[in-house]
């Protein structure tokens, strides 16, 4: 597999909105790594195959066809993309998915949240 | 003395059945209300967005892209609109029963199939004569709706062919809904029927993906079962449900008790 020192980030999400959020995040922070989008994690196991390394996958959780704990588990099984870095973006809020996330070794489980307003209200 | 046995035995039963069905509608409803937040949230939280970025964009700093991001949140109002109608449509599945009276299914099939008004590229036919028996219409017209429906908006090529059929088996009748389109692998059974899902994106296929949901209630309410199959020629996907003949079903527990909560 073609080696090279930039990470790519795979980015597991079917909400078109939630795609732009995160390209916007990144924009203002200047990440500038190649970004490349899967719509749901059937889509992002077959694109896995042809990625190449050094990658990080950012995955959502509730999507159609096969959803982000269900890849999860799929990259754990298998002996190529089992050692990949994943990290869990998600609206979900729910204990049980956090438990399955970090039994499924994730590097980070981090909840969407309203930029702006709500969030200043908040740490306030 | 026996006789005061068996009446109290039987109220008993009766007891724990009734108690056994509250446990039932009350876990439902939990579940009901915790992925009816969480899936309502979503496009909820995309106009929040898009409304920051439409706000940014018109202070000056992008203002391309406002035509995009209200595009986008036309969309996305129209999706929660869509939702919350068939969140209710589903929670009133096996509720409103509506009247038990003689139906020409055939004539119902013909009357959706017009209603649908599908494009010129998608061709719906009977095959052979449907039933006319004694039945609830409504929810049996939202069954048949709803899988039609589907059957026209998944055909991914310019044209399309989708049949209705129906078979006797017994005490009820088998309908059976086929189209030659993409098809659904079958580790997708379960979910298809589940509440919100969908096999596409929302930005691909728009859709609330309480269809098969709302499907699955009813068919189950009136005791049947619904699922899907491959059809013979092996391209598509046939749906099948079962309905009972001629005989009137009891609108859910949960109408008796908003009934008597008044």
């Amino acid at each position: 597999m073609r080696s090279s020192r930039v990470v790519t980030i795979l980015l597991v999400e079917d909400d078109e909105v939630d795609v732009k959020a995160l390209k916007w995040a990144f924009d203002k922070l200047k990440v500038a790594n190649p970004l490349v989008i899967a719509r749901d994690g059937t889509e992002a196991l077959e694109m896995l195959k042809d990625l190449p390394r050094p990658y990080l996958i950012i995955t959502d959780i509730n999507m159609p066809r096969m959803n982000g704990i269900e890849l999860l588990r799929n990259i754990r099984k298998s002996p190529e993309l089992r050692d990949a870095i994943v990290f869990v973006l998600t609206t979900s809020n729910d204990e049980q998915d956090k438990i399955d996330a970090y039994d499924l070794n994730v590097a980070g489980y981090m909840l969407k949240t309203d930029m702006g307003t709500s969030s200043r209200e908040r740490s306030a | 003395m026996a006789t005061d046995i068996s009446e109290r035995r039987k109220i008993q039963i009766e007891l724990e059945s009734k108690q056994a069905e509250l446990l039932r509608s009350n876990k439902d409803l939990e579940q009901f209300a915790y992925v009816a937040s969480h899936d309502l949230k979503a496009p909820l939280r995309a106009i929040e967005l898009l409304v920051q970025w439409i706000t940014e964009g018109l202070n000056g700093y992008d203002v391309n892209n406002v035509q995009e991001n209200l595009g986008l949140l036309a969309k996305r109002t129209t999706r929660l609109n869509r939702l919350l109608d068939d969140l209710l449509a589903y929670s009133r599945a096996g509720r409103k029963v509506g009247a038990h009276r003689m139906t020409d299914t055939h004539a119902l099939v013909a009357d959706i199939v017009q209603m649908l008004n599908p494009p010129e590229t998608v061709s719906i036919s009977i095959d052979g004569q449907l039933p006319k028996f004694k039945t609830h219409p409504t929810p049996l017209e939202t069954v048949l709706r709803n899988l039609i429906s589907n059957a026209i908006k998944h055909h991914p090529g310019p044209q399309g062919r989708i049949v209705v059929s129906c078979k006797e088996e017994g005490d009820r009748y088998v309908y059976a809904i086929e189209d030659d389109g993409e098809g659904i692998p079958q580790q997708y059974a379960e979910r298809v029927f589940e509440m919100f899902q969908t096999l596409k994106p929302r930005d691909q296929v728009e859709g609330s993906g309480m269809g098969l949901a709302i499907v699955n209630r009813i068919v189950q309410w009136q005791g049947g079962r619904v699922w899907f199959e491959s059809p013979p020629s092996g391209k598509g996907t046939v749906f099948k449900f079962q309905w009972k003949k001629n005989q009137p079903v009891a609108a859910n527990v949960e109408t008796k008790a908003c009934e008597a909560a008044g």
